[in-house]
């Protein structure tokens, strides 16, 4: 099946879903007709072509709101992460060529131009801020292949792999009552065993933003 | 005659109260904790890392729905990492009203110890490892460490281990 139409048929899938207004721009290379196919919520999250959604109201989520949301599922160095897929613009492959800048803190990858924008790629353990030094001893980036871009944002972080995009209820969330230490972790996707990260607190959380 | 016999053994124990302990191994050493203090004791289930954690800290399990905090024993003692094999253990205990794990080498046996039976640690001068060492025992030519549980971890530590 062409990558680009099973991508719009999962797209087609979340209008049907309790979130409001979408925004969907997908850039397929070639559409074709097909027969629809169901894309089971574990299938992997292909982006091939990259794609941009965006939520109406998502700006104004509140922590532990009540309700289900939909979360992207990715792996960073081996840790298994989630976000609330309404934090996010979109994902994408990560370029060959990444620009550097002049004395750039150890956190930041570099910049590139996507769509338009221009995107400043964040290392993300580092964002994790426990020790920077161990962090530098035992750092590969050569596992990145992709990179997460920050809604309303010119931030993005890296990751290893995006595996999944799936819905969570609100009672599948262990959530964190004090969040005075790493205000940016809500909580853990108790079947997953995956943290469930605000990526706009984590990068505010940053010193040099 | 024998209500005498029996009332003075009740005395004894009154006056030297005999508790369980649950024995472990780290490297070569066996350590003993307070079996009041342990839940249960579970093979290696999947341990997730959760992003900035402390160093002494593995990950996370799910334990029948719930997400336990597993600490690094080894590391806690300052004993250098060793890879987990069959018979590592998780030990599922209760700290200060915080569930946690423990992950040990492997788990011995229960042992019952009169108080008299143990001794003060020797001082090493080492601080840190102090403040958790309940005292000592031998158990044949064995020497069992016994660690106080409360005291594994600080307040803060506790504090930060809390996810909920």
């Amino acid at each position: 099946m062409d990558q680009g139409l099973a991508l719009d048929v999962y797209f087609q899938t979340l209008l049907v879903d309790n979130i409001t207004t979408r925004e969907i721009v997908a850039e397929s290379s070639a559409k074709q007709n097909s027969e629809t196919q169901a894309i089971n919520k574990k299938d992997a999250f292909d982006e091939q072509s990259s794609v941009r959604v965006g939520a109406k109201n998502g700006s104004d989520r509140k922590d532990n709101q009540h309700s289900d949301f939909l979360a992207l599922f990715f792996k960073v160095n081996n840790l298994p992460l989630a976000t609330p897929l309404q934090d996010l613009s979109r994902t994408i492959d990560l370029p060959e060529e990444i620009g550097q800048l002049p004395n750039q803190p150890a956190m930041v990858i570099g910049y590139i131009q996507n769509q338009g924008d221009q995107v400043v790629l964040l290392d993300t353990p580092f964002l994790f801020k426990r020790d920077v030094r161990k962090i530098k001893q035992q750092h590969d980036t050569s596992s990145y292949k992709k990179a997460l871009i920050i809604r309303n944002s010119h931030w993005g972080i890296v990751c290893d792999e995006v595996s999944a995009v799936v819905k969570l209820e609100f009672n599948e969330i262990q959530w964190r009552r004090s969040k005075v230490d790493k205000p940016w972790l809500l909580g853990i996707a108790t079947d997953q065993l995956r943290s469930l990260i605000d990526l706009n607190r984590l990068i505010a959380h940053q010193s040099f933003i | 005659m024998n209500a005498v016999k029996s009332m003075s053994e009740l005395q004894e124990k009154l006056s030297d109260p005999v508790n369980q302990w649950v024995t472990f191994r780290l490297g070569d050493e066996t350590y003993g904790i307070n079996v009041m203090q342990v839940q249960e004791v579970l093979r290696i289930p999947d341990i997730a890392p959760v992003p900035g954690s402390p160093d002494y800290v593995i990950g996370i399990i799910n334990l029948r729905g719930n997400v336990v905090t597993v600490i690094d024993t080894r590391y806690r003692f300052g004993l250098a990492s060793t890879t987990l094999d069959e018979a590592s253990r998780i030990v599922i205990i209760e700290a200060e009203d915080q569930i946690i794990g423990i992950l040990v080498d492997s788990v011995a046996e229960v042992v019952e110890l009169a108080d008299s039976a143990i001794e003060a640690a020797p001082n090493v001068g080492n601080d840190e490892s102090s403040k958790y060492i309940q005292g000592v025992t031998s158990r044949g030519s064995q020497l069992l460490i016994l660690v106080d549980l409360n005291k594994l971890l600080s307040d803060e530590e506790l504090a930060e281990l809390d996810m909920v």
